[in-house]
Order: structure tokens, then sequence, then C-alpha cells
């Protein structure tokens, strides 16, 4: 009796176990097909390019068509030709795109997919993001404590010329008291003058020091003129940079494609944006507000998953304007594909603009942040070189080009230059007398490179 | 008294203007004070100048509206060499499923892209380059579909793996990059047809470990011709 007891609970927990692993492995199993087979157009729980799967099942079993879906599964476009189902047809409308049948698949390999997906949830997201609105302030924090100073400043001389004014009200009342001469037509310009005329050295001093200042101050303001460091004007679209080039590490030449084969590195036109946010509609900072401008600027409905169409077939577009941040002047020539494109210098974009994986909006970086991200580990794997003059001024370029290390095997450009050099030996030796070779040399300092 | 009131106002004035002075341009968006203006903006309208903005100065008839143009439909880029103008030619084939399908069985690689050793190498290392710059955040460096923007971005949707699709011949991954497909978008007006193939390449020699799959590729060229 015992033994039999003991036999029947342990072919229970037998049957336990074995069930819990079957049910774990299938739901694996589950995983493994999805992964393979759907989920390059289905998400769990989210609409992409076909619809989310979370709850399918159910649905199809609401209507009645339990045993339609592993049909349409294996060939939607038989079931949806058959009309036997209400549902294929909703898909089919709903969908521009058709889904691709999935024969290969058995009956309970379908089960297992429906089991995972119904069971899936969605990982929390990342903590730690941190504001991304971070540097948007730092430049009208600048802006706001100039303000002050001058308000400040102001109250102060209103506040010494007050008292001035009422110790000499004060002096002309002794006066008039002690019976003392005390002339009413000084007015405090006289009183002053007659001051600075006894303690001629003090003024002179005072003339050298003020004509000093002014003079160094001129030169300082004449030099901020043309000067754009830290320059960030406002964007139609909250763009963040730190999001997609940071976190997500999209290179900064998907965008700016044109970098490579033109002088402009380029502004994205909205299909680039589009060939994510077709199916991405919301973002984690702003929700879906920023990216229906996207959607609004290249004429795209978002529930219908297509482009709004003119009765010419092209698309209703909307162009975003934004704003440029890097300007130079018309009169120097610089092109991005001479300095970018691996065939030529191969310089690493963050060389000139900075470590713009961490701003938000596109703006111009100041020197001391090009510096201190190239004297990190990533920027100097990258490498980078630090400098001392303000980007974007001639001092800069010029510094550069006297300062970057070239080598001369690195591209097809380079070598045909050196082919050409190894012509003329006076220039050869010229060239290679230090072992280093450096931009200025091979003509990066001539002023028709790039005024002209 | 009155003389005291006037020089007050006078020196109040001084300090106003040379607040006014200091902070320079009042335009948020603008850069600022420009030097030598005439030589800042070219004569001859430029891509990316905004000539609506100058200073202080607003010109709402001379702002930028307009954005990057595509070139007329069945352009073909001018090139010197014969066979790179064969590459540059139209690619005929609409933007469905089973076009992508004809395209594969029906448009192999150029011959000259893989005809010589040294060529048909930095014609993959170039390939490389390209795919680290457009596909490898997306498609991962391996091509295994774990790039950043999926595993971190949470992308709504997975791209596939490359092993696993190797029925694919060149010509369908052309087709593929020139219109997208699923929950890809289309890359023509980033990677031109050279840069395509170039791509295409590389992801064969991805799926077969190194190796462009010769065999497969001459035989259809023969078929071809």
């Amino acid at each position: 009796m015992v033994n039999k007891l003991i036999k029947f609970s342990v072919k229970i927990t037998l049957t336990l176990v074995l069930a819990f692993t079957a049910s774990f492995s299938f739901s694996q199993e589950g995983e493994k097909l999805f992964k393979a087979n759907c989920a390059s157009c289905h998400n769990p729980v989210k609409n992409a390019t076909g619809p989310k799967m979370q709850g399918v099942l159910q649905k199809w079993t609401d209507a009645g068509e339990e045993e339609l879906i592993y049909q349409w599964v294996s060939n939607p476009s038989k079931l949806y030709n058959s009309g036997k189902s209400k549902m294929a047809k909703a898909i089919w409308d709903w969908s521009p795109t058709a889904m691709t049948p999935q024969g290969h698949l058995s009956r309970e390999e379908v089960e297992s997919i429906f089991t995972y997906v119904d069971n899936y949830a969605p990982p929390v997201a990342a903590v730690g993001g941190g504001s991304l609105a971070v540097n948007d302030k730092l430049s009208s924090d600048a802006n706001s404590s100039d303000y002050w100073w001058w308000i400040i400043s102001f109250i102060l001389v209103f506040v010494l010329f007050a008292i001035l004014g009422v110790r000499r009200e004060l002096t002309a009342a002794v006066a008039a008291k002690e019976g003392k001469e005390f002339d009413p037509t000084s007015t405090f310009a006289t009183s002053a003058q007659q001051w600075l005329l006894k303690n001629w050295f003090v003024t002179m001093l005072l003339i050298v020091g003020v004509a000093l200042f002014s003079g160094v101050e001129l030169f300082g303001r004449a030099y901020q003129l043309g000067v754009y460091e830290d320059y960030m004007p406002s964007q139609p679209v909250a763009y963040s940079h730190k999001l997609h080039a940071g976190k997500m590490g999209i290179e900064c030449k998907y965008c700016h494609h044109s970098a490579e084969k033109s002088k402009h590195a380029g502004i994205p036109s909205v299909n680039v944006c589009m060939n994510c946010h077709a199916i991405v509609h919301e973002g984690p900072e702003y929700g879906t507000e920023e990216i229906d401008k996207l959607h609004k600027a290249a004429g795209y409905n978002k529930n219908k998953q297509a482009y709004n169409m003119d009765e010419f077939g092209d698309r209703i577009e909307e162009p975003i304007v934004w704003n440029k941040a890097h300007n130079l002047p018309d009169h120097v020539y610089f092109s991005h594909a001479q300095h970018v494109h691996s065939n030529t210098a191969n310089i690493d974009c963050r060389q000139c603009h900075g470590p713009v994986q961490t701003y938000t909006l596109g703006r111009v970086s100041t020197i001391d942040e090009v510096n201190a991200y190239a004297a990190t580990d990533e920027g100097m794997e990258r490498g980078l070189i630090q400098l001392t003059k303000p980007l974007l001024t001639m001092g800069w370029c010029i510094e550069c080009h006297n300062k970057k290390e070239i080598d001369l095997t690195s591209s097809g450009y380079y070598e045909e230059i050196h082919k050409r050099i190894k012509l003329r030996a006076d220039v050869n030796n010229k060239i290679f007398e230090d072992d280093k070779v450096t931009v200025k040399e091979l003509g990066g300092w001539e002023c028709a490179k790039c005024h002209y | 008294m009155k003389k005291y009131i006037l020089s007050l106002s006078q020196l109040s004035l001084f300090v106003f203007v040379l607040a006014v002075v200091s902070s320079c341009v009042k335009h948020p968006d603008s850069p600022g004070y420009e030097y030598v203006d005439d030589m800042f903006r070219s004569q001859a309208i430029e891509a990316y100048i905004d000539y609506g903005l100058v200073g202080d100065k607003v010109n709402d008839t001379l702002k930028n509206t307009i954005s990057a143009r595509i070139p007329v439909k069945g352009t073909i880029p001018y090139s010197k060499s014969k066979k790179t103008s064969t590459t540059n030619m139209p690619f005929y084939y609409g933007s469905s499923e089973e076009e992508r399908i004809r395209a594969g069985e029906e448009v192999s690689l150029p011959n000259h892209y893989y005809s010589q050793e040294s060529v048909k190498e930095s014609n993959t290392a170039e390939g490389k380059r390209l795919y680290g710059l457009f596909c490898a955040h997306c498609h991962g460096d391996k091509g295994n579909g774990d790039g950043l923007v999926i595993t971190v971005g949470g992308y709504p949707a997975v791209p596939p793996a490359y092993n696993t699709l190797k029925d694919r011949k060149p010509g369908s991954i052309f087709h593929t990059i020139t219109y997208g497909k699923n929950a890809m978008g289309p890359h023509a007006s980033q990677l031109n047809k050279d840069e395509r193939w170039k791509v295409a390449m590389y992801v064969r020699t991805m799926q077969f470990d190194g190796d462009l799959n010769l065999e497969e590729l001459v035989s259809e060229n023969l078929v071809n011709e």
C-alpha cells in the first residue's frame, strides 16, 4: 500500500516536472520561432509593418474564426481570396504590405508562437537616460547674467550720484551756517573739474587707464566678430543628436550623407527620417508631438501607413525649414568631401564639430569642448588633435593644417600626391626633412587654396 | 537743482547706449554681426544660405522655403568610364515584392566588380565601410540583426539575421536597398547605385563567411549572356 502511494506520488511529481519543462521549452521555442519568422514585420505589443500580435488569437476567436487563423498564417492570400474570413479582409485592408506566407510552420509551431507572444512583456526602459534638454539652457543663462550686471551697475551709479548730490547740498548748508563763502553757480561738473586740475597726476593715470581699457576691449570685441562658438539656433523640430547618434550609435554620415560627396555635409531631407519613423511613431522625450511634425512634412498618414498623394501622384509634402548652425563666409571655400572621405583626408567629424553625440540640437562647439573630447580615450582613438584658436576661424584652420600629421600611404589621394612629390628631388627633400608631413607642406597654407 | 537732473539723465542715457551696443544682435536665431557683409553671402544662389536673416534684419520674401530636391526622373549621372555608366543606368523594377524576386533572378552583380582579385577586394572593403555607416546600427556588425537601434533604441521590428537569407541574390539585395522592405526604408537617396552594389557584395561576403560565392555569380552571368 505504502509502496503504491510512493510510486503514485513519484509519478505525479515526474509528470508535473515534465509538464513544467515542456511548457517552458514550448515558450522558448516560440520565442525562437517568432524571432526567426515574424519579428522583421511584427512586434508583440506595437503596430509595425504588420499589426501587433499580442491577443491576436483572442480576436480571431471572438470573431468565431479560431481555426481560420492557422490558414491565414500558412497562406494569407488564399484565405483572403476565398472570402471566408472577415478578419483576413480587415488585416488586408489595414496594411499596404501583404504578409509573407509561413507555410513551412507546423500548427504546433504557430501555437507556440502565439503562446510566446501572449505572455510577452516589453522590457522596462533603461533608467538614467538623463535630461536631453541640458545644454538648451547654456547660452540663455550667459545672456541673462549679462543683463543683470547692467541693471546692478546702473543702480550703483544712480546711488553714487544721489549720495554725491546730498553731500554737496550738505556742504552748501554747512558753508551757509558758518558764514563762509559758497559759490551757488558752481555745479557738480565744475567742482569735479577743479578737483581733477588740482590732482593732475591722478587725472593722467585715469585717462591712460581708460584709453588702455577701451583699446583692449575694442580689440577683444573685434576678435569676437564672426566667431560663432557656442551658437545654437532654435530648430522647428526638437531633434536630439544625443538620442540618435549617442544612445543608438547611428553614424553622423547616415543622415549627413552628402558629406562624402559634396562640399556640404547636408541637412537630411525628411525621407531619411522616414526610413525609421515610418514605423516609429513615438519618442522617449516628447511622445508623438515631434514625430508628428515629421509625418506632416513628409505627407505621411501614420494610421494608414501610407503617403498622402495629390492628383498627379506626387506626395503632398511640406519641407521643414531647419536653421543652419555652422556658417562660413562666402569668401572662403571649404569642402566636406575633401576632408572626411576615406579616399582623401579621412578626418573624423568630431575633430571640427566636437562631441555632437552628447548635444541635443545642432550647435557650434567651443574649442575647449573639442580639446576635452580629444583628450579622452575615445577621442584619441579617433585620432583627434588639440588646437587653440576658436572654431570656424581662419586661425583655427591654418593651425590644424600646420599641426596635423599626414600618413601618405593612408589614401589614394595622398598616394598620388606622394608620387608627384617624388618626381622633384628638391621638393621631396624639403618635405621629408623632418620626417613629418603636414598639410602646410603640401600647399595647405597657400592663400588661393581657400580664397579665390 | 535742475542741472543735476540733466547730468543724471545724460549719464543714464550714456549707460543705456553702452548696454545696447555691447549686447549686439537681439534676434535669438541670428549668428551675430558680420564683417564685410558683401563678401559673406554669395550673390549667386547657394545651397543652405539663408538670405532672409542678415544680422538683425529679417526679410521674409528671401527666407529659405524649399528643401533638397530630387533629380529629374531617369537622370543618369555622367561618368567617363563605360563600366560606371552601365551601373548608373536606370533600374527598371518597381517597388513590390514580386519585382524584388524578379530583380533577384534577372539582375546580377556587374562582372567588373569582382573579375579582378584586387578590384574585388577593394570593392568589398569599401562595401564594408559603407555597411558600417549605413546598415550596422540596425543590422549589427555581423548582420545578426542586433544593432544598437534594435537592442537599445527599442525599434518595433527586428531585422532577420543574414545567414538565414542565403537565397537572396545580389540583385535582390540591391532591390531591397533601393526600395526598402517591410520595416526598412528605401536608402536610394543615401547610397548611389555603385555604392549599393558594393554593399550587396559585402553582405554576400558575410553570408558566405568571407567568400563571395563566385560560382553562383559566374553561372548567373553566363545565363544572362
